[in-house]
């Protein structure tokens, strides 16, 4: 080998080593779960809730004409019960606008839904999630996970994280006005009790 | 009648084409059975459930995965083969929900094809390296080579 072959073959192994470190250390961190959904920009799954307590069924699909707001929690979830009351406020503050705040119970038991509607309160529908099919059409990797679906019943943006009252009132305000939404990613989601 | 003897030395030459057509041979065996594997397999469910990464797992299939989350997933798919969906069908149902993140192979095409081209790449690259350095070391020695050769033998004590 040349020592101008040898500069080469050195300076393209150095430059292939520099670019994989960069994407190792730039990827490493980056949590799946919290990964932005493929569903944005696409119309919302058509599933059907059965409501804990009442027994009635609400399709998803009924709520067309208006701005869903679908939050995927559970009772085991420390976050979830974090952004509860911001939940209850949303529902109260944004109900004369049309606007829908729908609770799936993920991967729960329904006593223990109840249990903790009872300790923290009511103020929206909530929905079991008969074997997942709620969560597997919205692809969602933890809780809480909160959907925000436009009144042409399209996915618009994804809260990973607990919601905070403010993001989902901006969130709102924006697509009342018809102004793009953006999806944000506010902290850890919880896989399993 | 088999007769023992000395077994001559193979040359270097022999080696190396020995050593070649084994790996090559290893590779062809490998492509064949990942190509055809999937298709040949008699429990397609189980098949696609090993292809799919259970979403809230971090790199076990949803075959594997003793989630509830995964054995509802495992039950989707009976459900959607035994409804004539192809597996084309399903694995892009997948993607259309949790992304490509939930193919356990990447996929051949966009950016997943460097993950399967650069293994390719980087063996032909080696290949044309070690067949150019044994052209280089195969070629006659030249007549000003061999005075030279000659020269500095006699120069020695």
């Amino acid at each position: 080998m040349t020592p101008r072959t040898r500069i080469v073959v050195i300076t393209a192994v150095g430059l292939i080593t520099v670019v994989l470190a960069v994407v190792f250390a730039t990827r490493f961190g980056a949590d799946p779960r919290l990964s932005p959904s493929p569903l944005i920009g696409r119309p919302a799954p058509d599933v059907t809730l059965d409501l804990v307590e009442s027994g009635e069924m609400l399709p998803l699909h009924d709520l067309r004409d208006q701005i869903v707001v679908v939050n995927f929690w559970a009772p085991w979830c420390v976050p979830c019960r974090a952004e509860h009351a911001d939940l209850l406020a949303l529902a109260e503050s944004f109900g004369d606008l049309e606007v829908s705040v729908v609770g799936i119970a993920y991967q729960s038991r329904e006593d223990d839904v109840i249990a903790f509607l009872d300790d923290l309160g009511r103020g929206y529908p909530v929905g079991m999630d008969e074997r997942s099919r709620a969560a597997i059409g919205f692809g969602v990797r933890g809780v809480p996970e909160t959907y925000f679906v436009d009144r042409n019943g399209t996915v618009v943006a994804k809260i990973s994280g607990p919601i905070s009252l403010g993001l989902a009132a901006a969130t709102l305000d924006r697509m009342i006005m018809g102004d793009p939404v953006e999806s944000a990613r506010t902290g850890e989601v919880q896989t399993t009790p | 009648m088999f007769r023992a003897g000395r077994l001559r030395p193979l040359s270097d030459r022999i080696r190396t084409i020995t050593a070649l057509l084994v790996i090559a041979a290893s590779l062809a065996i490998t492509v064949v059975v990942l190509a055809t594997g999937s298709s040949d397999s008699p429990d397609r469910v189980h098949a696609l459930a090993e292809r799919l990464k259970c979403p809230i797992c971090t790199s076990e299939s949803v075959a594997d995965s003793p989630s509830q989350v995964a054995r509802d997933l495992y039950e989707l798919i009976e459900e959607q083969v035994a409804d004539g969906w192809t597996d084309d069908e399903i694995v892009e149902f997948f993607i259309d929900t949790y992304g490509e993140q939930v193919l356990l192979d990447p996929k051949a095409g966009g950016a997943g094809a460097v993950l399967w081209i650069a293994p390719i790449a980087a063996l032909a690259i080696g290949g044309v390296v070690i067949a150019g350095r044994h052209a280089r070391n195969d070629r006659e020695i030249t007549d000003a080579e061999k005075e030279r050769i000659a020269a500095e033998l006699e120069k020695r004590p």
